[in-house]
């Protein structure tokens, strides 16, 4: 009884994450993890520390904790696994994504990948995630304007990344988009 | 590309479904009441042990090096103290010696002027002096005129004793058995110095026991001193009075040459001697006078009670726990 109480409790609060914490898992976990492991992982944890969270609210601040603090002690600097790139298409692909699309995300996020750690998680948390900059202040621990710092030069790092690499090579492209079509 | 285009990324990014649907999500977390629990064991991870391991090994070097250190400073330290124990002694004598002296004369002056009296009233007393060679008083002034190889030290002592006047750091009875154990002795007053056993031997001392119904008279005559010399700015401060080789310091401040004599003369009248490992802390609530032997503390005190514990054989421990409010129960 008491456990279908919490369970109804954690499903309920978790309804209002699920976006925003998935395009999150989603940009860190590219091509080092399958992010079905990395929101399980977390979610398992998450749940057994449930009671602890006294703000139910910020459920989504402390899952957004835990699954960094998983990328940090697991990936740290691993570099992108093609198996996981292509298990990402599939699944965005079986979502109706077109391939297009796919490309593009997967794009971005290897830009982002090269951003430093606290750039991209607030560059990831304020343009994907959706976050305000008061939430990730929290999150991050820092101020609002210390993390508009990070947004700003975040994006002006990543542009510069694009410049330097305006395009995917072909054989890349090509790649993808068999994945997507096999 | 342009910001544009980065803007346009993100937009897609955002707008994409997620990977994983929230249905798939939810039927998960039904499931994870169902999962076995993790064994505690397997909480721990390499980068947990190595973490710990690492932060151990770190703080266990840090606590040894700086043992190492403390022990290295307090060798040096003793080593200095002893040293100091000579050369303060050797100073303070200095400074008693002249004092005693200057005592010691007029009470020849006295004993003579006595022992003359005494004469002249029995001529059959006090066979060790030859009275008869002295011839008056007045040639007692010259010091040439002064022939001390006549009278014997015992019979100064006891004419001081009769006399009452204290002798600074040894009191007569000590100075007794000094002269008793090397009868030789018996010759120039001029030659004895009673200091020379201690000298000698610095670690032998001769009066360990502190009369406690002296302690407030020491008290109010210190802080009075203190006071007019401007050593302390009121009499309520906490003071700390130790002896160095550079002298005596009040609060880790030096007192003059010319205020050092004062302050030996003050303690000498209640036969408090001044050693390198001993202290006197003070404040118009109490006052604590403190001897460091091998490591032991042993106190004479006089005020409020007070309750402290050592955590080692150290003076600053001793010092924060005297003055430290919590200490003092009222």
């Amino acid at each position: 009884m008491m456990d279908e109480t919490k369970q109804h409790e954690f499903m309920k609060a978790y309804h209002a994450c699920h976006d925003r914490f998935l395009r999150y898992c989603s940009a860190l976990a590219y091509g080092k993890m399958d992010v079905q492991d990395l929101v399980q992982d977390v979610l398992v944890s998450t749940y057994h520390k449930f009671e602890k969270i006294e703000n139910k609210d910020q459920l989504i601040h402390y899952m957004i904790k835990a699954a960094r603090n998983r990328s940090i002690s697991l990936w740290r600097k691993q570099k992108p696994i093609e198996e996981l790139t292509d298990l990402h298409a599939n699944r965005l692909s079986s979502q109706g994504v077109s391939p297009e699309t796919i490309l593009d995300i997967q794009f971005l996020y290897k830009m982002l990948d090269r951003l430093p750690s606290q750039q991209r998680q607030a560059l990831v948390l304020f343009e994907i995630s959706g976050f305000s900059m008061k939430e990730i202040a929290e999150i991050q621990g820092s101020n609002e304007v210390a993390v508009k710092t990070k947004v700003s030069r975040g994006r002006q790092k990543l542009k510069l990344l694009m410049k330097e690499r305006p395009q995917s090579s072909v054989s890349e492209i090509l790649k993808t988009l068999q994945t997507i079509t096999l | 590309m342009t910001e544009n285009d980065t803007q346009a990324l993100f937009a897609v990014a955002r707008k994409c479904p997620s990977e994983i649907s929230q249905t798939e999500v939810l039927d998960f977390i039904q499931t994870i009441p169902s999962l076995p629990l993790k064994p505690w064991f397997k909480r721990f991870n390499l980068n947990s042990i190595i973490m710990t391991t690492t932060l151990t090994i770190a703080i266990s070097t840090l606590l040894l090096f700086s043992n190492q250190q403390n022990s290295t400073s307090e060798k040096n330290l003793d080593s200095r103290n002893n040293s100091e124990s000579f050369i303060s002694v050797d100073s303070s004598q200095n400074q008693t010696n002249s004092l005693f002296h200057q005592n010691l004369q007029e009470a020849q002056l006295d004993s003579v002027k006595e022992i003359q009296g005494t004469k002249s009233e029995s001529k059959a007393q006090n066979q060790s002096i030859e009275t008869s060679k002295i011839s008056t008083v007045d040639d007692l002034n010259n010091e040439q005129s002064i022939k001390p190889t006549h009278i014997t030290l015992t019979t100064v002592l006891d004419s001081l004793h009769k006399l009452n006047i204290q002798i600074p750091t040894l009191t007569v009875d000590e100075l007794k058995s000094t002269n008793a154990s090397n009868q030789k002795d018996q010759g120039s007053i001029k030659n004895y110095n009673p200091f020379t056993t201690r000298t000698l031997n610095p670690k032998i001392h001769k009066r360990d026991t502190i009369n406690i119904d002296e302690l407030p008279s020491i008290q109010t005559k210190l802080l009075d001193q203190l006071a007019l010399d401007r050593y302390i700015n009121s009499k309520s401060e906490d003071i700390t009075l130790e002896f160095s080789s550079n002298g005596l310091k009040v609060n880790a401040k030096r007192i003059s040459k010319e205020n050092l004599s004062t302050y030996v003369k003050l303690l000498n009248e209640h036969e408090v001697e001044l050693r390198s490992e001993r202290k006197i802390f003070l404040n118009n609530r109490f006052i604590i006078l403190a001897d460091r032997n091998n490591g032991v503390f042993r106190c004479w005190a006089f005020g409020e009670k007070l309750k402290f514990t050592f955590s080692d054989n150290k003076w600053e421990s001793l010092e924060e726990n005297l003055f430290r409010d919590n200490a003092l129960s009222k």
